[in-house]
């Protein structure tokens, strides 16, 4: 009997506390449905004593106007101004009347490019004294008109999801708590999940404050999120293009750096939640996701959940992981880290783990030994051993690419170490479908990302000037980390100018020395097979875990300390830069050294591990509860130390709605076309040729309308403030004919107008057809997996069912 | 007799546990130093001016108006009853870091005293060691309590959590009916009006908890102590009822204003080593503690808790009421003696620190749930986690201050 069938049984809609809370539930979501299917209301209102001007020399606070009554709501803002400079003035709401946040917003800065703003405001308690005002800077001249304040459904969206998941929550607590007074779940199962649970609150600890810790990168990875938004609203699928990056010129980060996993803090900005809500939740997923996963893989690679459990502690709350998602705010990269351990594993499955004769299902495995390892309820065979290759490598590729370069670098460490293995039929066969998934899986991004990269002359290909080996670290910071904030960022004072104080942390380093210890001293030859009966000792020849594992481990300690080598200052960066231009892109685009500990952290936490399993099998068990006990305090005195420290001494801010941190910031420019100066780019109109005018002209996301006459007798030019990228067209709305497209001053779009033009052209972006083909591909090859996983889901319950009735009958 | 000898090793090793703790938490007295705080140039104010009343007769059961000036009126309302003493030593002594010395030493003394009587009377099974001496080091090494004696260097919040202790000791006697009723409803009252003293903002959270428990409960002494404890307090009564209800509002200079801003986040809950804001968490050992109350609740399915239920829920409200997220303003907007009343509690922080010592009562029931757990391993290990958990955090948290504010 499957789980859904007991839950069946258990008829918990017939209990009445559950169908209470579906009671309250379903209400609340009919009134949020109610007030969504409501019509908004609009009001416009004038600038109190006319439209009001200011004059550079003097600055202050303007008031718009005053005393505006709204209910409760998310609101859009549209003031209408005119300004000769930028980011001089400021629109905002103030409200003295409403509770502390009960009104969130961070206004919006005014540009000379702009005509009117456009941002949201939360206002969560009514008000009858909701002001509209401008802080103005002093500089140039502003004028300004009239408010638009337009009422969206958004609160309620907010609140009807809010209800949703609390509802879910609050179901499945009580079936859960029926089930287990009914069916007893088993202890090890409520243990691994209160344990999981546990790592990923600490974690989140941060993420729970209302507040988000600001970080070198965060503005960035917020603009992809409202990037994807953005996008999103604006009809793309898959986003592509950000539109409103690098103020509306719309920005191709997304090509190069794949955003799928951001589509989640996106759909909760749709939602109308907060940018910093949205943020938060993604983060909070990101440590339950990763908590999870190296639980999965560590428990799965030693058989031991004990173990898997403190790997994953040890994982999710790394030195590594909290410097770059909490300190640095490298989204991307904190994302990466969360499938480094699914590549370990799947690396392991395919390398280690291969049957010598027979599959797994071949295999007589002892009765015993599957009452002893928990992990092998479920009989597997290798047949599947590349999927957490496959699905490890699809998550590092979907969000960060550096990560990806250093990964193909250890695989391709481990295959040359694992030659002779690698040629083997079975273990070929399981790379190449790992492969084939893979690239299958992730052609969507890879055609785009290679189309633009080798038919386009983008930034990024030419900045292999920037050299990394003064960025390395010391030596001794490897195992330490009982830092202060004041020495967590390089400065001149703490003697590491360049180098970010970041580690692999102290328990780690333990284990790679006890590792040693062992190997050195010989150890880890002299297994004591004589305890092991013959089942045992024919299920370990079998399943090569002895003898598969400790090589692994030993290839994993080598690759790991390389790493580790690699992020210091005296690794050789400079020269291996100086050798080709190729080393010197691949060198360049890596940016810091400490970039390897990622790696480096996977691979000494699988050393750790080993450690505690070969104690825990050859019954070493002071050493064994010593490895634990040093995880433990390692984890409680070091790791929790310094993400306490970070969330309390780190500088935070509270954003609610993208316009209030700009739409400028692009990072090191690398997705721009070279000789691209981005200083020169600001919201601006679109730019006449000689000889045409412009009538009309009119952005929404990517798609921008012009209404021109080109009266000169030759051919001219209009353009569009919009960033020239491949994929762009333009059609004469009235004909419906191309036209000229390309790249006109400072790369923006410029649409070649013939003589005696007189219409509107459109410009908009459209995907390639072959872009089109490689999502299909990518669609397909889902399916395939999935209808797969289906087929192997039923033949791995019914071969479970064989194996316990067999149990039953001896 | 061997039964007799054991219990009095026991006791011998829990008393040499508690000398421990007590020099544990008086670090931060044992250098030379005043620890500065928010609140110093207040009490230095104030046992200034009772140095000086002293000398020309006078005894200053309040504050003047100029030496509320400067702490800036936040804590008006508060008594200079237990400031006495460090009045009259400065007075003999003229020395500040001495007096500062002897009144932290005689009030940390105190407080274990009366963590130690409180959760002897909470726990009064024979077998309930460990939870008696868990539930007192989580009181005495309790972050919270730990940043207003030397972070904040509030005198008046250090001496309302040597006497809430003695409070609860007293109305848990006559709730379950142990010891002399009329020592108990004595102690009790005596002890409320000394909480009064020392913090009216304490006073009305003691109080108000004790009404409706006595309401609730059909507790009659319960609500006689209150009140008899309300009669003892009466001039700081009458104070607060000139303040909140009549004109007496302009003299005392507190300011009004919201406080929801002050209020904690929800993850600052559960910070251990470093915090902002004047917001310190629960500590590393009461968050082990907590983790193995929800352990044993979920994954063991035992209930721990048994009949001090109440304590949790006592320790959830006023957690919840200590955010910045609770409609303190809606609150305020209740009149004018609301506005002035919240206004009173400067910070909503402050029942964190009463959430802690509520909390520290569940926690240690855990604790003792876990220390009778059938794996021994387990059972000793998460005590000793505790054990050292606290006292760490406790001496950094000191360690930290004395390196930071000694002056």
């Amino acid at each position: 009997m499957n789980i859904w069938h007991r839950i069946d049984e258990l008829k918990v809609w017939k209990k009445k506390s559950f169908c209470v809370t579906m009671a309250v539930i379903v209400l609340m979501a009919l009134l949020c449905l109610i007030k969504i299917a409501m019509p908004c209301g609009e009001w416009e209102y004038e600038c109190e004593g006319g439209p009001a001007y200011a004059e550079g020399g003097s600055d202050g606070e303007m008031t718009v106007c005053g005393g505006i009554c709204l209910k409760p709501g998310v609101y859009r803002i549209e003031l209408a101004y005119h300004t000769d400079t930028d980011l001089v003035a400021m629109c905002n709401v103030t409200d003295g009347t409403v509770f502390y946040k009960g009104l969130l917003s961070n206004g919006e800065h005014m540009y000379s490019g702009l005509r009117r703003t456009g941002y949201d405001m939360w206002l969560y308690e009514s008000t009858e004294d909701l002001r509209i005002v401008v802080p103005y800077g002093g500089e140039g001249n502003l004028e300004i008109g009239s408010v638009r304040i337009i009422e969206t459904n958004q609160l309620w969206t907010m609140l009807l999801s809010m209800v949703l998941c609390i509802g879910i929550i609050l179901c499945a607590l009580q079936i859960f708590y029926y089930y287990d007074n009914h069916f007893h779940v088993s202890l090890y199962k409520k243990q691994v999940f209160f344990w999981i649970m546990v790592i990923s609150f600490i974690a989140s600890i941060p993420y729970l404050c209302g507040y988000t810790l600001t970080g070198a990168d965060l503005t960035y990875h917020l603009q992809r999120i409202e990037g994807v938004k953005d996008g999103l609203l604006g009809g793309q699928f898959p986003v592509r293009l950000e539109p409103r990056w690098v103020y509306d010129h719309g920005y191709a980060n997304a090509v190069f750096y794949c955003n799928s996993l951001l589509y989640l803090p996106a759909l909760f900005r749709l939602l109308g939640f907060p940018v910093m809500t949205s943020y938060n939740i993604y983060c909070i997923v990101l440590n339950i996701a990763t908590a999870w996963i190296s639980y999965y893989c560590f428990g799965r690679i030693f058989k031991k959940s004990s173990i898997g459990i403190v790997c994953s502690a040890l994982y999710t709350l790394s030195v590594f992981r909290i410097y770059k998602l909490i300190l640095m705010t490298a989204v991307g990269e904190g994302t990466a880290v969360t499938f480094i351990p699914l590549v370990l594993y799947g690396l392991y499955r395919i390398l280690a783990d291969y049957p010598e004769e027979e599959d797994y299902k071949s295999a007589k495995v002892p009765l015993k030994r599957i009452e002893n390892y928990i992990f092998l309820q479920k009989v597997e065979g290798y047949k599947s051993a590349w999927a957490p290759l496959a699905i490890g490598l699809s998550g590092l590729i979907q969000s960060h690419v550096l990560t990806c370069e250093i990964t193909a670098m250890v695989m391709l460490l481990f295959c040359i170490i694992y030659v002779r293995k690698i040629f083997r039929r079975k273990v070929l066969w399981e790379l190449l479908k790992c492969a084939i998934v893979t690239v299958g899986v992730n052609l969507w991004f890879l055609v785009p990302f290679l189309d633009y990269y080798l038919t386009q002359d983008m930034h990024i290909k030419n900045v292999s000037a920037r050299t990394i080996q003064d960025r390395g670290l010391h030596i001794m910071q490897l195992p330490f980390y009982f830092r202060h904030m004041e020495e967590i960022l390089p400065g001149e004072e703490n003697l590491i100018q360049n180098a970010h104080p970041v580690g692999v942390g102290p328990v780690l380093c333990v284990a790679l020395g006890v590792f040693l210890l062992l190997w050195m001293t010989g150890r880890l030859g002299k297994q004591d097979r004589k305890k092991l009966s013959a089942a045992e000792k024919n299920y370990c020849r079998k399943t090569s875990a002895f003898t598969g594992m400790t090589f692994f481990v030993k290839t994993a300690v080598f690759i790991g300390m390389l790493l580790m080598c690699m992020s210091l200052e005296v690794f050789p960066w400079d020269r291996i830069q100086e050798t080709n231009s190729v080393m010197a892109a691949l060198v360049s685009s890596l940016q810091f050294p400490n970039r390897f500990l990622g790696w480096g952290t996977g691979c000494l936490v699988l050393v750790f591990g080993f450690c505690a399993w070969y104690f825990a099998e050859y019954g070493r068990e002071v050493w064994f509860r010593f490895m634990m006990g040093a995880a433990v305090l390692g984890i409680l005195i070091s790791n929790m130390y310094i993400l306490d420290r970070v969330n309390g001494e780190q500088e935070y801010f509270e954003l609610y709605n993208e316009e209030g941190m700009g739409f400028g910031y692009i990072s090191g420019a690398e997705y721009l076309l070279e000789g691209t100066d981005w200083e020169k780019l600001t919201f601006a109109d679109a730019v006449a040729g000689q000889g045409v005018e412009i009538r009309d002209y009119r952005k929404e996301y990517l798609r921008a309308t012009l209404q021109c006459v080109n009266m000169a007798r030759f051919d001219s030019y209009a353009e569009f403030p919009m960033l020239w990228y491949k994929g762009y067209r333009a059609v004469c709305v009235e004909t419906g004919q191309k036209m000229q497209i390309g790249a006109g001053e400072n790369n923006v779009i410029r649409v070649l107008l013939p003589e005696g033009f007189e219409g509107t052209v459109q410009v908009d972006f459209v995907s390639p057809v072959y872009w089109r083909i490689s999502e299909l591909a990518s669609v397909l090859t889902l399916m395939a997996l999935a209808v797969r996983r289906w087929n192997m889901g039923q033949k791995d319950a019914s071969e479970i069912m064989k194996i316990k009735r067999n149990r039953n009958e001896n | 007799m061997r039964i007799e000898k054991q219990r009095n090793k026991g006791m011998k090793r829990l008393l040499i546990l508690y000398v421990l703790l007590g020099i544990a938490v008086l670090f931060p007295v044992v250098s030379s130093y005043v620890m500065s705080g928010e609140r110093m140039p207040e009490w230095t104010a104030r046992v200034e001016e009772l140095a000086v009343g002293f000398q020309s007769g006078h005894l200053y059961l309040f504050p003047s108006a100029q030496t509320l000036a400067a702490g800036n009126g936040v804590k008006s309302m508060d008594s200079n009853m237990w400031l006495f003493l460090p009045g009259a030593v400065y007075w003999i002594s003229g020395n500040l870091a001495l007096t500062y010395r002897i009144y932290m030493l005689v009030v940390q003394m105190g407080t274990l005293g009366a963590a130690i009587l409180m959760f002897h009377r909470v726990f009064g099974r024979k077998d309930a060691e460990m939870s008696r001496f868990c539930g007192v080091l989580l009181y005495m090494t309790c972050p919270y309590r730990i940043f207003v004696s030397y972070d904040l260097a509030d005198f008046s919040q250090v001496a309302a959590w040597m006497f809430l202790p003695l409070y609860l000791w007293a109305v848990i006697g006559i709730v379950k009916g142990e010891g002399k009723r009329s020592v108990n409803i004595l102690t009790a009252a005596a002890a409320l009006a000394g909480t009064g003293y020392a913090s009216v903002v304490y006073f009305l959270a003691a109080a108000g908890v004790s009404v409706l428990a006595g309401l609730f409960g059909r507790k009659l002494w319960v609500l006689v102590s209150a009140a008899a404890g309300g009669g003892v307090f009466l001039p700081g009564v009458w104070r607060l009822v000139s303040y909140v209800f009549l004109d007496g509002f302009g003299d005392l200079g507190i300011p009004l204003k919201s406080i929801m801003p002050e209020g904690y986040r929800f993850g600052q809950f559960f910070g251990s080593y470093v915090f902002r804001d004047s917001h310190p968490g629960m500590g590393l050992g009461m968050l082990i503690c907590v983790l193995s109350g929800v352990w044993l609740g979920f994954v063991e399915r035992k209930r721990v808790l048994g009949e001090n239920k109440i304590f949790m829920l006592l320790s959830v409200l006023f957690a919840v009421i200590s955010l910045s997220c609770f409609p303190w303003d809606i609150v305020q907007r209740l009149g004018s003696w609301a506005l002035k009343l919240v206004s009173l509690l400067d910070t909503p922080a402050v029942f964190w620190g009463m959430a802690c010592l509520c909390l520290s009562v569940p926690t240690a029931c855990a604790v003792d749930g876990i220390s009778r757990h059938e794996n021994r391993r387990t059972a000793a290990a998460v005590p000793v986690m505790v054990m050292a958990a606290c006292l760490c955090v406790c001496v950094y948290q000191c360690g930290m201050l004395i390196c930071r504010n000694a002056v």
